[in-house]
Protein backbone atom coordinates (compact mmCIF):
# COMPACT_ATOMS: atom_id res chain seq x y z
CA UNK A 1 0.00 0.00 0.00
CA UNK A 2 1.36 3.21 -0.84
CA UNK A 3 1.65 6.25 1.44
CA UNK A 4 -1.44 8.47 0.12
CA UNK A 5 -3.59 5.25 0.93
CA UNK A 6 -2.48 4.42 4.08
CA UNK A 7 -2.92 8.19 4.87
CA UNK A 8 -5.92 8.91 2.75
CA UNK A 9 -8.49 9.78 5.99
CA UNK A 10 -6.20 12.32 7.42
CA UNK A 11 -5.12 13.58 4.08
CA UNK A 12 -8.66 14.14 2.77
CA UNK A 13 -9.78 15.88 6.44
CA UNK A 14 -6.54 18.16 5.87
CA UNK A 15 -7.86 19.20 2.07
CA UNK A 16 -11.26 19.78 3.32
CA UNK A 17 -9.91 22.43 6.05
CA UNK A 18 -7.71 23.93 3.65
CA UNK A 19 -10.14 23.92 0.73
CA UNK A 20 -13.04 25.31 3.02
CA UNK A 21 -14.72 22.41 2.03
CA UNK A 22 -17.50 19.85 4.20
CA UNK A 23 -15.59 17.26 2.89
CA UNK A 24 -13.07 15.95 0.42
CA UNK A 25 -13.07 12.32 -1.27
CA UNK A 26 -9.95 11.90 -3.28
CA UNK A 27 -11.41 9.22 -5.83
CA UNK A 28 -7.83 8.74 -7.78
CA UNK A 29 -4.28 8.75 -6.99
CA UNK A 30 -1.20 8.46 -9.45
CA UNK A 31 2.03 8.80 -9.14
CA UNK A 32 3.50 11.56 -11.64
CA UNK A 33 6.65 10.28 -13.83
CA UNK A 34 9.85 12.30 -13.18
CA UNK A 35 10.70 12.58 -9.58
CA UNK A 36 14.06 10.73 -8.98
CA UNK A 37 14.33 13.79 -6.16
CA UNK A 38 10.47 14.47 -5.32
CA UNK A 39 7.56 12.38 -5.36
CA UNK A 40 4.69 14.00 -7.44
CA UNK A 41 0.81 12.64 -7.42
CA UNK A 42 -2.13 13.13 -9.39
CA UNK A 43 -5.12 13.45 -7.61
CA UNK A 44 -8.47 13.32 -8.53
CA UNK A 45 -10.75 14.91 -5.41
CA UNK A 46 -14.67 15.15 -4.85
CA UNK A 47 -14.45 18.18 -3.14
CA UNK A 48 -17.97 19.30 -1.60
CA UNK A 49 -19.49 22.45 0.08
CA UNK A 50 -16.88 25.67 -0.04
CA UNK A 51 -15.51 27.65 -3.12
CA UNK A 52 -13.87 24.87 -4.67
CA UNK A 53 -16.74 22.24 -4.97
CA UNK A 54 -16.54 19.62 -7.67
CA UNK A 55 -14.41 17.84 -9.02
CA UNK A 56 -10.73 18.63 -8.75
CA UNK A 57 -7.44 17.62 -9.93
CA UNK A 58 -4.15 18.58 -7.39
CA UNK A 59 -0.73 17.81 -7.88
CA UNK A 60 1.01 16.59 -4.15
CA UNK A 61 4.61 16.84 -4.13
CA UNK A 62 7.00 15.52 -1.42
CA UNK A 63 10.68 14.31 -0.82
CA UNK A 64 11.30 10.97 -2.84
CA UNK A 65 13.69 8.51 -1.53
CA UNK A 66 16.80 10.26 -1.50
CA UNK A 67 17.26 14.21 -1.05
CA UNK A 68 19.92 16.14 -3.38
CA UNK A 69 22.25 18.06 -1.30
CA UNK A 70 21.84 21.72 -2.01
CA UNK A 71 18.54 21.48 -3.13
CA UNK A 72 15.44 23.66 -1.06
CA UNK A 73 13.02 21.74 0.89
CA UNK A 74 9.66 21.65 -0.03
CA UNK A 75 8.43 23.91 2.07
CA UNK A 76 10.82 26.36 0.94
CA UNK A 77 10.00 25.76 -2.90
CA UNK A 78 6.34 26.67 -2.14
CA UNK A 79 7.63 30.03 -1.43
CA UNK A 80 9.45 30.03 -4.09
CA UNK A 81 6.59 29.23 -6.30
CA UNK A 82 4.66 31.64 -4.73
CA UNK A 83 7.31 34.88 -5.31
CA UNK A 84 7.79 33.70 -8.82
CA UNK A 85 3.97 33.58 -9.33
CA UNK A 86 3.39 36.83 -7.91
CA UNK A 87 5.90 38.07 -10.41
CA UNK A 88 3.83 36.92 -13.73
CA UNK A 89 5.59 33.66 -14.57
CA UNK A 90 3.66 30.52 -15.87
CA UNK A 91 3.84 28.08 -13.05
CA UNK A 92 1.11 25.54 -11.86
CA UNK A 93 -0.62 27.83 -9.19
CA UNK A 94 0.41 27.01 -5.14
CA UNK A 95 -2.24 26.23 -2.87
CA UNK A 96 -1.45 24.77 0.30
CA UNK A 97 1.96 23.38 2.22
CA UNK A 98 2.15 20.87 5.29
CA UNK A 99 4.72 21.23 7.27
CA UNK A 100 3.52 18.30 9.87
CA UNK A 101 5.70 15.42 8.51
CA UNK A 102 3.41 12.98 10.49
CA UNK A 103 0.22 13.62 8.13
CA UNK A 104 1.82 11.46 5.46
CA UNK A 105 5.59 10.70 6.51
CA UNK A 106 7.07 13.90 4.97
CA UNK A 107 6.69 17.48 4.08
CA UNK A 108 4.20 18.14 1.52
CA UNK A 109 2.21 20.84 -0.68
CA UNK A 110 -0.46 21.30 -2.90
CA UNK A 111 -0.71 22.54 -6.05
CA UNK A 112 -2.92 23.23 -9.22
CA UNK A 113 -2.43 20.47 -12.23
CA UNK A 114 -1.27 21.87 -15.55
CA UNK A 115 -1.69 20.09 -18.25
CA UNK A 116 1.09 19.32 -20.81
CA UNK A 117 4.08 17.24 -21.73
CA UNK A 118 7.39 17.93 -20.01
CA UNK A 119 9.79 14.87 -21.24
CA UNK A 120 12.74 16.75 -22.93
CA UNK A 121 13.26 13.46 -25.58
CA UNK A 122 9.46 13.86 -26.35
CA UNK A 123 9.32 17.22 -26.53
CA UNK A 124 12.18 17.76 -28.66
CA UNK A 125 11.08 15.58 -31.74
CA UNK A 126 7.54 15.65 -31.67
CA UNK A 127 6.48 18.91 -33.17
CA UNK A 128 2.73 18.59 -32.45
CA UNK A 129 3.45 19.86 -29.09
CA UNK A 130 4.48 23.58 -28.26
CA UNK A 131 2.96 25.31 -30.62
CA UNK A 132 5.10 27.37 -32.92
CA UNK A 133 8.53 26.69 -31.61
CA UNK A 134 10.02 30.23 -32.43
CA UNK A 135 7.14 31.80 -30.56
CA UNK A 136 7.73 29.26 -27.89
CA UNK A 137 11.75 30.16 -27.99
CA UNK A 138 10.15 33.95 -27.29
CA UNK A 139 8.15 32.91 -24.43
CA UNK A 140 10.90 30.80 -22.88
CA UNK A 141 13.07 34.02 -23.10
CA UNK A 142 10.34 36.26 -22.09
CA UNK A 143 9.24 33.72 -18.68
CA UNK A 144 13.07 33.92 -17.89
CA UNK A 145 12.85 37.56 -17.82
CA UNK A 146 10.41 37.40 -15.52
CA UNK A 147 12.30 35.31 -12.95
CA UNK A 148 15.36 37.67 -13.87
CA UNK A 149 13.13 40.29 -12.53
CA UNK A 150 13.19 39.23 -9.31
CA UNK A 151 16.27 40.83 -7.05
CA UNK A 152 16.98 40.32 -3.33
CA UNK A 153 16.34 41.05 -0.64
CA UNK A 154 12.85 39.75 -0.44
CA UNK A 155 11.21 38.81 3.00
CA UNK A 156 9.08 35.67 2.04
CA UNK A 157 12.09 33.80 0.39
CA UNK A 158 15.39 35.14 2.43
CA UNK A 159 16.64 31.22 2.96
CA UNK A 160 17.66 31.51 -0.84
CA UNK A 161 21.46 31.04 -1.30
CA UNK A 162 23.03 33.87 -1.49
CA UNK A 163 26.72 33.64 -3.70
CA UNK A 164 29.38 34.81 -1.28
CA UNK A 165 32.17 35.20 -3.81
CA UNK A 166 31.19 36.06 -7.61
CA UNK A 167 28.58 33.21 -8.55
CA UNK A 168 31.56 32.49 -11.14
CA UNK A 169 34.10 31.81 -8.85
CA UNK A 170 31.62 30.03 -6.03
CA UNK A 171 30.58 27.69 -9.02
CA UNK A 172 33.91 26.81 -9.44
CA UNK A 173 34.85 25.70 -5.83
CA UNK A 174 31.40 24.44 -5.79
CA UNK A 175 32.24 21.49 -8.85
CA UNK A 176 35.64 21.17 -7.18
CA UNK A 177 34.40 20.07 -4.12
CA UNK A 178 31.88 18.02 -4.62
CA UNK A 179 34.77 15.77 -7.28
CA UNK A 180 36.70 16.09 -4.25
CA UNK A 181 33.96 14.63 -1.94
CA UNK A 182 33.06 11.60 -4.24
CA UNK A 183 37.18 11.33 -4.33
CA UNK A 184 36.24 11.20 -8.41
CA UNK A 185 39.62 12.30 -10.33
CA UNK A 186 38.79 13.63 -13.75
CA UNK A 187 41.47 15.51 -16.11
CA UNK A 188 39.14 16.38 -18.32
CA UNK A 189 36.51 17.83 -15.47
CA UNK A 190 39.34 19.72 -14.10
CA UNK A 191 40.74 21.04 -17.61
CA UNK A 192 37.35 22.66 -18.02
CA UNK A 193 37.29 23.80 -14.12
CA UNK A 194 40.55 25.89 -14.64
CA UNK A 195 39.90 27.05 -18.07
CA UNK A 196 36.39 28.19 -16.00
CA UNK A 197 38.75 29.73 -13.23
CA UNK A 198 40.33 32.08 -15.85
CA UNK A 199 37.72 33.41 -17.82
CA UNK A 200 34.97 34.03 -15.36
CA UNK A 201 32.99 36.78 -16.31
CA UNK A 202 32.44 40.42 -14.41
CA UNK A 203 30.89 40.81 -10.97
CA UNK A 204 27.22 40.20 -12.39
CA UNK A 205 24.35 41.86 -11.12
CA UNK A 206 22.28 38.95 -8.67
CA UNK A 207 18.77 38.28 -9.62
CA UNK A 208 16.58 35.45 -8.88
CA UNK A 209 18.00 31.94 -11.06
CA UNK A 210 15.74 28.88 -11.76
CA UNK A 211 19.50 26.97 -12.00
CA UNK A 212 17.47 23.88 -14.21
CA UNK A 213 15.66 26.01 -16.34
CA UNK A 214 15.90 23.77 -19.54
CA UNK A 215 13.99 21.36 -21.77
CA UNK A 216 12.06 18.77 -19.91
CA UNK A 217 11.50 20.91 -16.94
CA UNK A 218 8.55 22.81 -19.00
CA UNK A 219 4.95 21.46 -19.38
CA UNK A 220 3.88 22.08 -23.15
CA UNK A 221 0.85 21.67 -24.75
CA UNK A 222 -0.33 21.60 -28.44
CA UNK A 223 -0.40 25.48 -28.18
CA UNK A 224 2.82 26.61 -25.92
CA UNK A 225 4.24 26.73 -22.51
CA UNK A 226 1.36 25.75 -19.63
CA UNK A 227 4.03 25.27 -16.48
CA UNK A 228 7.69 25.78 -15.87
CA UNK A 229 8.55 23.51 -13.00
CA UNK A 230 11.68 22.14 -11.01
CA UNK A 231 11.93 24.94 -8.23
CA UNK A 232 14.07 23.14 -6.12
CA UNK A 233 17.41 24.60 -7.03
CA UNK A 234 16.54 28.51 -6.82
CA UNK A 235 18.74 30.79 -5.81
CA UNK A 236 20.23 34.12 -6.16
CA UNK A 237 22.71 34.28 -8.96
CA UNK A 238 24.20 35.36 -11.98
CA UNK A 239 21.00 35.06 -14.95
CA UNK A 240 23.67 34.43 -17.49
CA UNK A 241 23.34 31.22 -15.70
CA UNK A 242 20.07 30.04 -16.40
CA UNK A 243 20.59 31.14 -20.53
CA UNK A 244 23.79 29.18 -20.44
CA UNK A 245 21.62 25.41 -18.63
CA UNK A 246 18.81 26.43 -21.10
CA UNK A 247 21.57 26.99 -24.57
CA UNK A 248 23.63 23.81 -23.56
CA UNK A 249 24.12 21.56 -25.97
CA UNK A 250 23.47 18.79 -23.17
CA UNK A 251 20.03 19.58 -22.99
CA UNK A 252 19.24 19.54 -26.80
CA UNK A 253 18.36 15.79 -26.58
CA UNK A 254 18.65 14.49 -30.53
CA UNK A 255 18.04 18.35 -31.84
CA UNK A 256 21.72 19.87 -30.86
CA UNK A 257 21.65 21.97 -33.88
CA UNK A 258 18.80 23.83 -32.57
CA UNK A 259 21.02 26.00 -29.37
CA UNK A 260 17.41 27.00 -27.79
CA UNK A 261 17.50 23.69 -25.68
CA UNK A 262 16.68 21.55 -28.83
CA UNK A 263 13.21 23.35 -29.55
CA UNK A 264 14.01 26.69 -30.43
CA UNK A 265 16.48 29.14 -32.23
CA UNK A 266 18.92 31.02 -29.71
CA UNK A 267 18.58 34.17 -31.15
CA UNK A 268 13.92 33.47 -30.76
CA UNK A 269 14.64 32.66 -27.35
CA UNK A 270 17.38 35.91 -26.56
CA UNK A 271 14.94 38.09 -28.33
CA UNK A 272 12.02 36.94 -25.52
CA UNK A 273 14.34 37.40 -22.90
CA UNK A 274 15.93 41.37 -24.18
CA UNK A 275 12.52 42.31 -24.85
CA UNK A 276 11.25 41.76 -21.66
CA UNK A 277 14.42 42.45 -18.90
CA UNK A 278 15.72 45.17 -21.28
CA UNK A 279 19.06 43.26 -20.32
CA UNK A 280 21.43 43.26 -23.09
CA UNK A 281 22.91 39.62 -22.96
CA UNK A 282 26.57 39.14 -22.83
CA UNK A 283 27.53 36.51 -25.41
CA UNK A 284 31.06 35.31 -23.59
CA UNK A 285 28.98 35.19 -19.69
CA UNK A 286 26.56 32.66 -21.31
CA UNK A 287 29.57 30.49 -22.90
CA UNK A 288 31.07 30.49 -19.60
CA UNK A 289 27.76 29.26 -18.13
CA UNK A 290 27.39 27.15 -20.93
CA UNK A 291 30.92 25.14 -19.98
CA UNK A 292 29.95 25.13 -16.26
CA UNK A 293 26.65 23.23 -17.58
CA UNK A 294 28.41 20.74 -18.88
CA UNK A 295 30.46 20.36 -15.86
CA UNK A 296 27.84 20.87 -13.92
CA UNK A 297 25.81 17.73 -15.26
CA UNK A 298 29.25 15.66 -15.52
CA UNK A 299 29.14 15.80 -11.59
CA UNK A 300 25.42 15.41 -11.08
CA UNK A 301 26.05 12.33 -13.38
CA UNK A 302 28.88 11.24 -11.44
CA UNK A 303 26.77 11.42 -8.20
CA UNK A 304 23.83 9.60 -9.49
CA UNK A 305 25.86 6.67 -9.93
CA UNK A 306 27.50 7.13 -6.83
CA UNK A 307 23.72 6.63 -5.61
CA UNK A 308 23.87 3.28 -7.65
CA UNK A 309 27.51 2.12 -6.61
CA UNK A 310 26.61 2.73 -2.77
CA UNK A 311 23.42 1.13 -2.98
CA UNK A 312 21.69 4.36 -1.52
CA UNK A 313 19.15 3.98 -4.73
CA UNK A 314 19.97 0.43 -6.87
CA UNK A 315 18.89 1.73 -10.48
CA UNK A 316 19.52 1.02 -13.94
CA UNK A 317 19.16 4.60 -15.22
CA UNK A 318 20.92 6.08 -12.13
CA UNK A 319 23.85 3.37 -13.33
CA UNK A 320 23.87 4.31 -16.74
CA UNK A 321 23.77 8.21 -16.28
CA UNK A 322 27.30 7.70 -14.45
CA UNK A 323 28.33 6.43 -18.43
CA UNK A 324 27.35 9.89 -19.70
CA UNK A 325 30.62 11.50 -18.50
CA UNK A 326 32.57 10.91 -21.97
CA UNK A 327 29.91 13.20 -24.05
CA UNK A 328 30.03 15.18 -21.78
CA UNK A 329 33.84 15.73 -21.15
CA UNK A 330 34.27 15.26 -24.78
CA UNK A 331 31.99 19.22 -24.87
CA UNK A 332 33.94 20.45 -22.31
CA UNK A 333 37.16 20.50 -24.52
CA UNK A 334 35.23 21.32 -27.85
CA UNK A 335 34.68 24.31 -25.55
CA UNK A 336 38.10 24.92 -23.92
CA UNK A 337 40.73 24.23 -26.85
CA UNK A 338 43.67 26.17 -26.42
CA UNK A 339 42.51 29.18 -28.33
CA UNK A 340 40.10 29.83 -25.94
CA UNK A 341 42.36 30.41 -22.63
CA UNK A 342 43.34 33.72 -22.20
CA UNK A 343 47.35 33.43 -22.21
CA UNK A 344 48.41 34.06 -19.27
CA UNK B 1 43.83 -19.48 -20.39
CA UNK B 2 41.71 -20.23 -23.03
CA UNK B 3 37.68 -19.54 -22.31
CA UNK B 4 35.39 -21.32 -23.52
CA UNK B 5 33.02 -20.49 -26.89
CA UNK B 6 31.02 -18.52 -26.72
CA UNK B 7 32.77 -16.09 -25.06
CA UNK B 8 31.26 -13.28 -23.04
CA UNK B 9 30.81 -10.58 -25.50
CA UNK B 10 28.99 -13.22 -27.55
CA UNK B 11 26.69 -14.47 -24.93
CA UNK B 12 25.56 -10.49 -23.76
CA UNK B 13 24.84 -10.15 -27.92
CA UNK B 14 22.55 -13.22 -28.16
CA UNK B 15 21.08 -11.72 -24.82
CA UNK B 16 20.42 -8.59 -26.17
CA UNK B 17 18.94 -9.92 -29.55
CA UNK B 18 16.95 -12.08 -27.47
CA UNK B 19 15.36 -9.04 -25.00
CA UNK B 20 14.84 -6.64 -27.96
CA UNK B 21 13.26 -8.75 -30.97
CA UNK B 22 11.23 -10.97 -28.76
CA UNK B 23 10.56 -9.72 -25.53
CA UNK B 24 10.50 -6.01 -26.20
CA UNK B 25 7.88 -6.13 -29.04
CA UNK B 26 5.30 -7.62 -26.45
CA UNK B 27 5.80 -4.90 -23.83
CA UNK B 28 3.66 -1.98 -22.94
CA UNK B 29 5.15 1.68 -23.15
CA UNK B 30 5.91 1.65 -19.90
CA UNK B 31 7.70 -0.94 -18.99
CA UNK B 32 9.66 -0.94 -22.72
CA UNK B 33 11.40 2.03 -20.85
CA UNK B 34 13.08 -0.05 -18.46
CA UNK B 35 14.04 -2.72 -21.17
CA UNK B 36 15.30 -0.37 -23.76
CA UNK B 37 17.50 0.66 -20.76
CA UNK B 38 18.51 -2.71 -20.20
CA UNK B 39 19.57 -3.41 -23.69
CA UNK B 40 21.78 -0.39 -23.76
CA UNK B 41 23.08 -1.54 -20.49
CA UNK B 42 24.26 -4.80 -22.37
CA UNK B 43 25.31 -3.03 -24.87
CA UNK B 44 27.65 -0.67 -23.23
CA UNK B 45 28.75 -4.12 -21.37
CA UNK B 46 29.34 -5.75 -24.50
CA UNK B 47 31.47 -3.09 -26.13
CA UNK B 48 33.63 -3.05 -22.80
CA UNK B 49 33.89 -6.05 -22.74
CA UNK B 50 35.54 -6.29 -26.35
CA UNK B 51 37.66 -2.84 -25.82
CA UNK B 52 38.52 -3.86 -22.32
CA UNK B 53 42.09 -4.82 -22.83
CA UNK B 54 43.35 -2.57 -25.25
CA UNK B 55 41.58 0.39 -23.42
CA UNK B 56 42.66 -0.27 -20.36
CA UNK B 57 46.64 -0.80 -21.49
CA UNK B 58 46.41 2.40 -23.70
CA UNK B 59 44.78 4.35 -21.00
CA UNK B 60 47.34 3.04 -18.33
CA UNK B 61 50.24 3.99 -20.90
CA UNK B 62 48.83 7.06 -22.10
CA UNK B 63 47.88 8.77 -17.56
CA UNK B 64 51.50 7.26 -16.84
CA UNK B 65 53.31 9.58 -19.38
CA UNK B 66 52.06 12.02 -16.76
CA UNK B 67 53.34 10.38 -13.43
CA UNK B 68 56.49 11.31 -14.34
CA UNK B 69 56.64 14.81 -13.88
CA UNK B 70 55.39 14.96 -10.26
CA UNK B 71 55.73 13.41 -6.65
CA UNK B 72 54.74 10.13 -6.21
CA UNK B 73 51.17 10.02 -6.85
CA UNK B 74 49.82 6.24 -7.32
CA UNK B 75 47.31 6.79 -9.09
CA UNK B 76 48.18 8.74 -12.07
CA UNK B 77 44.37 10.43 -13.11
CA UNK B 78 44.69 11.21 -9.58
CA UNK B 79 48.17 12.48 -10.33
CA UNK B 80 47.08 14.81 -13.54
CA UNK B 81 44.34 16.61 -12.20
CA UNK B 82 45.49 17.84 -9.32
CA UNK B 83 48.57 19.40 -11.44
CA UNK B 84 45.95 20.58 -13.87
CA UNK B 85 43.70 22.13 -10.89
CA UNK B 86 46.99 23.70 -9.56
CA UNK B 87 48.08 25.85 -12.92
CA UNK B 88 50.43 23.44 -14.21
CA UNK B 89 49.17 22.61 -17.89
CA UNK B 90 47.17 25.82 -18.29
CA UNK B 91 46.17 25.85 -22.07
CA UNK B 92 48.89 23.23 -22.85
CA UNK B 93 48.66 21.41 -26.27
CA UNK B 94 50.31 17.98 -25.10
CA UNK B 95 47.74 18.01 -22.09
CA UNK B 96 44.72 19.47 -24.58
CA UNK B 97 45.31 16.73 -27.28
CA UNK B 98 45.69 13.71 -24.49
CA UNK B 99 42.27 14.63 -23.03
CA UNK B 100 41.09 14.45 -25.99
CA UNK B 101 42.34 11.30 -26.96
CA UNK B 102 41.46 9.86 -23.56
CA UNK B 103 37.29 11.10 -24.47
CA UNK B 104 37.59 9.18 -28.17
CA UNK B 105 38.79 6.29 -26.71
CA UNK B 106 36.18 6.33 -23.69
CA UNK B 107 33.38 7.02 -26.27
CA UNK B 108 34.44 4.37 -29.03
CA UNK B 109 33.34 1.95 -25.69
CA UNK B 110 30.40 3.85 -25.24
CA UNK B 111 29.22 3.70 -28.63
CA UNK B 112 28.35 7.33 -28.83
Amino acid sequence: MNRIEKNRVNLQNWLAAKAGADCVDITDAKPLTGGAIQENWRLECQVAGGVNAGLQRYVLRSDAQSVVASSLSRGQEFRVLKAVRRAGVTVPEPLWLCEDKDLIGSVFYIMAMVDGIGLGPKVVKDLTIGGDRQALGNTLGRELAKIHSIHPPQADIDFLPKPKLNPALESVAGLRKHLDDLHEFRPALEWGLRWAELNQPAEPEITMVHNDFRTGNFLLDAHGLTGILDWEFAAWGDPMTDLGWFCAKCWRFSRPDLEGGGITSREAFYEGYQAVSGRLIDAQAVNFWEVIAHIRWAVIALQQAHRHLSSTQRSLELALTGRLLPELEKEILSMTKIDAWKRP
Amino acid sequence: MMRDNPQGADLLKEARHVLSDIVMPQLSSETKYQLLMAVRAIKLAERQFLADTETEARLTALLAGYQETKAPETDPARALSSQIRNGNWDASPQVFDFLQEVAAFKLKETGS
